[in-house]
């Protein structure tokens, strides 16, 4: 046995905490070797003189202390208690646990974030979108702004700008069937809704975009995503020109054939 | 959970018809059985913390501490622990708290705790002769060697000061230290082991 290893177990031997074949093993060694075997009488010498060291005893007036502490305490007012108390909590974080508490409010907050984040991924909030989507925003510009463009233009000897009216029409759907279909009023007690949102192309193409409102018959769904999607329509156009459009169609009262 | 303390007194018969009796005899109740508790604890208590400390002063302090929260969650005591081993960690969770305290201080340099240690021995002329041997000479040898070996303790790191004194001052099975550290048997193997090395170390003399 090497006298390294020895030496790293001679504390758990002193106290007989090692098994019995290694026990046995590290007697032979210190039998042997006279270095370990002086360490061991060291730690032995040191073990002996830790225990003999004088108990202390305890002043006679340490329980006067405590019983003033006590009658103190009983005489306090709450409000005395919860001042003295927040002071002592406020001077630990000021001078030692400052690190520990920024910390904790750190996993704290995660803690908040990570399940409003999981909570909305389960159930995802829905924006309502507008039936028409806006073809011109109206950007908020203030006055001042305006004029120091133009006092630009002015300068740099450009013309006037002048505001170009916007002309726009909107997609809508050529195939009377579908929209006949959509328009029709429920014959029977089924009255079921579908609403999707619609990506109307600027060749007439449309596809479902997503779905805002399901039918409660699923098979209904199918049906008019796939009509809606090879249905005919007349694309939306801004200025004479076709454009691209998303519309919300909201399908009501929806009369089923048999 | 069984701590393997012998200890004998338990506060069963208070906790069991504590139900039972309204809150003014419930509190003299508490009182009486805490005048018991502090007669029996008291010179462990001041002993543990006088050796985690290393200085008469703090340890009285931290035993009134010690004891003033023993008082105030004697009520809410329910026995999960023996009261033995309860007492301890309060006391061993408090004066190390306190070693913390200074060492942040020291490091600070808002105080010097070598300075602060130096003035420890405050013990009566009797007391130091009653605890030495026969002759003046041994008695001074004696006594300057206690105290080379209190200074040594004193050096090492909270932990391994805390882990040396409950076994080898305390004489506390490694078993009983991991319960009150609420550490692994490792941890403590290991803490032991490293203090003894840096006691050996800095005693070289004194040991011979």
């Amino acid at each position: 046995m090497r006298c390294e290893k020895v030496l790293g177990q001679l504390s758990l031997h002193i106290d007989e905490m090692l098994e019995e074949n290694l026990a046995t093993e590290i007697s032979r060694h210190l039998r042997s070797c006279p270095d370990c075997d002086q360490e061991f009488l060291r730690l032995s010498r040191l073990k002996e003189a830790l225990k003999c060291l004088q108990p202390v005893a305890a002043p006679d007036y340490l329980g006067d202390l405590i019983n003033l502490k006590i009658q103190q305490a009983r005489q306090e007012s709450w409000q005395k208690l919860l001042q003295s108390a927040l002071e002592y909590r406020w001077s630990r974080i000021k001078t030692t646990e400052g690190m520990w508490y920024v910390t904790r409010l750190m996993g704290a907050l995660a803690t908040v974030v990570f399940f409003v984040a999981i909570s909305s991924a389960i159930n995802p909030f829905y924006f309502t979108l507008a039936n028409q989507m806006p073809t011109q925003i109206d950007w908020p510009r203030s006055e001042s702004s305006m004029q120091f463009v133009q006092g630009v233009q002015q300068a740099l000897g450009m013309p006037k700008a002048r505001k170009m009216p916007v002309r726009s029409q909107e997609a809508s759907i050529n195939d009377e069937y579908l929209f006949h279909l959509s328009q029709s009023a429920s014959l029977t007690d089924h009255n079921d809704t579908v609403s999707v949102v619609t990506m109307v192309d600027r060749n007439g193409a449309a596809k479902v975009q997503d779905i805002l409102e399901y039918p409660s018959d699923d098979s209904l769904l199918s049906d008019f995503t796939e009509m809606i999607n090879s249905a005919g329509w007349r694309p939306a156009s801004q200025n004479g020109r076709a454009v691209d459009s998303r519309q919300v169609r909201i399908f009501s009262q929806i009369y089923v054939y048999n | 959970m069984n701590t393997g303390f012998s200890d004998e007194f338990t506060l069963n018969r208070f906790e069991k018809d504590g139900d039972e009796l309204d809150q003014d005899q419930s509190l003299a109740r508490a009182g009486v059985v805490f005048d018991e508790i502090f007669q029996r604890y008291q010179s462990m208590v001041f002993n543990l913390t006088y050796r985690v400390l290393g200085d008469r002063e703090e340890a009285l302090d931290v035993s009134q501490e010690v004891f003033f929260a023993i008082y105030r969650k004697l009520s809410r005591f329910r026995g999960q622990s023996s009261l033995k081993t309860w007492i301890y960690r309060i006391a061993i969770n408090r004066a190390s708290n306190r070693c913390r305290w200074w060492n942040r201080l020291r490091r600070r340099g808002t105080v010097s705790l070598d300075e602060h240690l130096g003035s420890n021995d405050n013990r009566t002329l009797s007391e130091s002769l009653e605890s030495a041997g026969t002759t003046p000479e041994e008695a001074l040898l004696l006594r300057e060697k206690r105290l080379e070996i209190e200074r040594s303790l004193r050096r090492l790191p909270v932990q391994q000061r805390v882990a040396i004194i409950m076994r080898d001052v305390e004489g506390l099975s490694y078993e009983e230290i991991a319960e009150l550290l609420q550490v692994s048997l490792g941890t403590v193997k290991s803490r032991i082991a490293r203090g003894r090395e840096e006691l050996k170390r800095r005693l070289n003399g004194t040991l011979g």
